[in-house]
């Protein structure tokens, strides 16, 4: 599903990522962890296309993540942006203007299980609704890889479950890969069966969780041992 | 994509389309009020036979003087044209990328089923085919409106004394014509690259006042003047009471000069020279202190130093070559400005 080799990005002030090795194979729901300036907007703008890499070769869904390819990922970017002057149905018809999948009966019907008022512009939003709009957006254009950058760090404790049931509803209901971010484990260690461990621009460990934590080690312990290797 | 552009720029579409009403609203009423002075200071006769030119030329210019309107609209309108780019680059140009970089909403807009090349490249042509057409519209009304009194600076009699400057100077030429539209094309430009490169909406739009307003400046003077070699005229500097010269005095220098006869062109210098073609600054004759001689000895004293007035003009007819080059240059350089933000764009922008 995702292939990374030696993916390196470098910005006017330096590297931001160096050397990434790294995959997440089909059907998984794959964390991305590690500190805040490790790199992982870096590296998820990378698999969507926002960026390309430096260095290194980064194949996304059987090849580099650009043109067509583009339409089978839904992605939901830091602080879920959206266009504040839009109202929540404006952003639906803008998702259906935009994408040739799109599922538009499936994005009505849950915006009204939200409970989201079709006429307010998101401006006007709460952090977790903007959060589960920015959500259904990705969803409804069916993607098979849905990738998400923090997409809890702003919420509050029951917005910030009630958007990760969601995603593991949305996941069990469409089969799709998932690669999420987040700087706090705990986030992950819900629903995640992958990890990748980034700290500093390198990836510290990645693979299946079962085999990372094989001894039945913790997933907090473990990922802080990784970081504090890493300094 | 072409709703979703309509969606953010409607509010500048609604408000170019205000302006463009508000002007029709001004110059199409009052549209044959120019015509009328033109016909009425006989200005036709001059335009048909040649004859009678200077008086006519007098009675327009006395006509203008009593009517302001006129005269502050033909104004207006060239001011009008003249800051058109300026305002398109910051409030069209700047928000269609800077908007979305700025709020950070480009990673939802860019990540959708449709590339950001393809994006960009509509915007660019909605957006810039409005321009084009608002541009277009504003100096088609204008130059209609400002036709008489643009005939009459270009008619011979009125030896550089009109009351209004003609269309081939600096200030009128970017006003009149095709120029403004590629001045309107190329302020586009300037607005879509400095919000790319500077990703700050408010930043990006003084960048464009300072851009344009020092471009506008620069061209006429260090690139228009050059487009082709101007034609050089000397006439000898010959005073006599019942034609018109000035003579003015600073201390020890003594500037002197008569009419340059060149209806319609665009006069880009004069210089006085002496018998021998050295640039002449003075000294100004002893009779020609006020306590000293009369005016008519000051002038036969002038007469007799033999000066040479040598003007160089492009002559009226260069007027639609230039304005057309002007045009082409202009609307090549804002596409090659667009074509660079393109390849820009899809390099990918760091968060």
């Amino acid at each position: 599903m995702i292939e990374a080799r030696d993916v390196g990005r470098r910005y006017r002030g330096g590297w931001a990522l160096r050397g990434c090795t790294w995959e997440v194979p089909a059907g998984r729901m794959a964390g991305l962890v590690g500190p805040n300036g490790a790199g992982k907007s870096t590296l998820l703008q990378l698999t969507v296309g926002l960026l390309r890499p430096t260095e290194g070769e980064l194949r996304v869904l059987g090849g580099p993540p650009a043109g067509p390819r583009l339409a089978r990922i839904g992605f939901v970017g830091q602080d879920a942006p959206v266009h504040r002057s839009l109202t929540v149905a404006e952003h639906l018809r803008l998702g259906s203007r935009l994408n040739r999948t799109w599922d538009r009966a499936w994005a009505r019907r849950r915006i009204d299980e939200l409970g989201l008022d079709p006429h307010r512009r998101a401006a006007r939003l709460s952090g977790g609704q903007r959060a589960q709009l920015a959500l259904t957006l990705a969803l409804a254009k069916r993607p098979d890889l849905l990738v998400l950058d923090e997409p809890v760090a702003a919420l509050d404790p029951l917005a910030r479950r009630e958007f990760l049931d969601s995603l593991a509803q949305a996941r069990a209901d469409s089969g799709a890969t998932v690669l999420m971010s987040s700087h706090l484990v705990s986030d992950l260690a819900r629903d995640c069966d992958h990890l990748i461990v980034l700290g500093r621009g390198r990836v510290r460990a990645a693979g299946p969780l079962t085999d990372l934590l094989a001894g039945g080690r913790d997933l907090e312990a473990y990922v802080l041992e990784q970081l504090e290797e890493a300094r | 994509m072409i709703w979703l552009t309509w969606r953010q720029y409607r509010a500048q579409a609604w408000t170019a389309l205000a302006a463009l009403a508000a002007a029709c609203a001004v110059y199409l009423p009052s549209g044959h009020r120019p015509a009328d002075l033109y016909a009425a200071a006989g200005l036709p006769a001059c335009a048909d036979t040649a004859t009678g030119c200077a008086q006519a030329q007098a009675a327009f210019a006395a006509s203008l003087r009593a009517d302001s309107t006129v005269t502050a609209l033909f104004h207006l309108g060239t001011a009008l044209l003249l800051i058109l780019p300026a305002l398109l680059g910051m409030f069209a140009g700047v928000p269609l990328v800077a908007r979305e970089l700025e709020s950070g909403s480009f990673r939802l807009t860019w990540t959708q089923g449709v590339t950001r090349t393809r994006w960009l490249t509509v915007r660019l042509a909605l957006v810039g085919a409005s321009t084009l057409l608002l541009s277009g519209l504003l100096s088609l009304l204008v130059t209609r409106w400002a036709a008489p009194l643009d005939r009459a600076a270009a008619l011979p009699g009125g030896d550089g004394e009109s009351a209004l400057p003609g269309r081939f100077g600096p200030p009128v030429f970017a006003a009149h014509g095709l120029a403004p539209v590629g001045w309107a094309l190329f302020g586009l430009a300037v607005g879509v690259a400095a919000g790319l490169l500077l990703r700050r909406q408010v930043a990006a739009m003084a960048v464009v006042l300072a851009v344009l307003a020092a471009v506008q400046i620069a061209v006429p003077l260090l690139v228009r003047a050059h487009v082709a070699a101007p034609v050089r005229a000397d006439r000898a500097v010959a005073l006599a009471p019942d034609r018109p010269g000035v003579i003015r005095i600073e201390g020890r220098r003594l500037y002197v000069s008569v009419p340059v006869s060149a209806p319609g062109a665009w006069v880009v210098s004069v210089r006085t020279l002496t018998a021998d073609g050295r640039p002449f600054t003075g000294p100004a004759p002893d009779v020609c202190r006020p306590d000293v001689g009369s005016l008519a000895q000051c002038r036969e004293a002038i007469d007799a130093l033999h000066l040479t007035q040598r003007a160089e003009y492009q002559p009226a007819d260069r007027y639609w070559p230039f304005q057309w080059a002007e045009t082409a240059a202009l609307a090549l350089l804002s596409a090659a400005v667009a074509a660079a933000c393109t390849v820009r764009l899809r390099r990918g922008v760091p968060a």
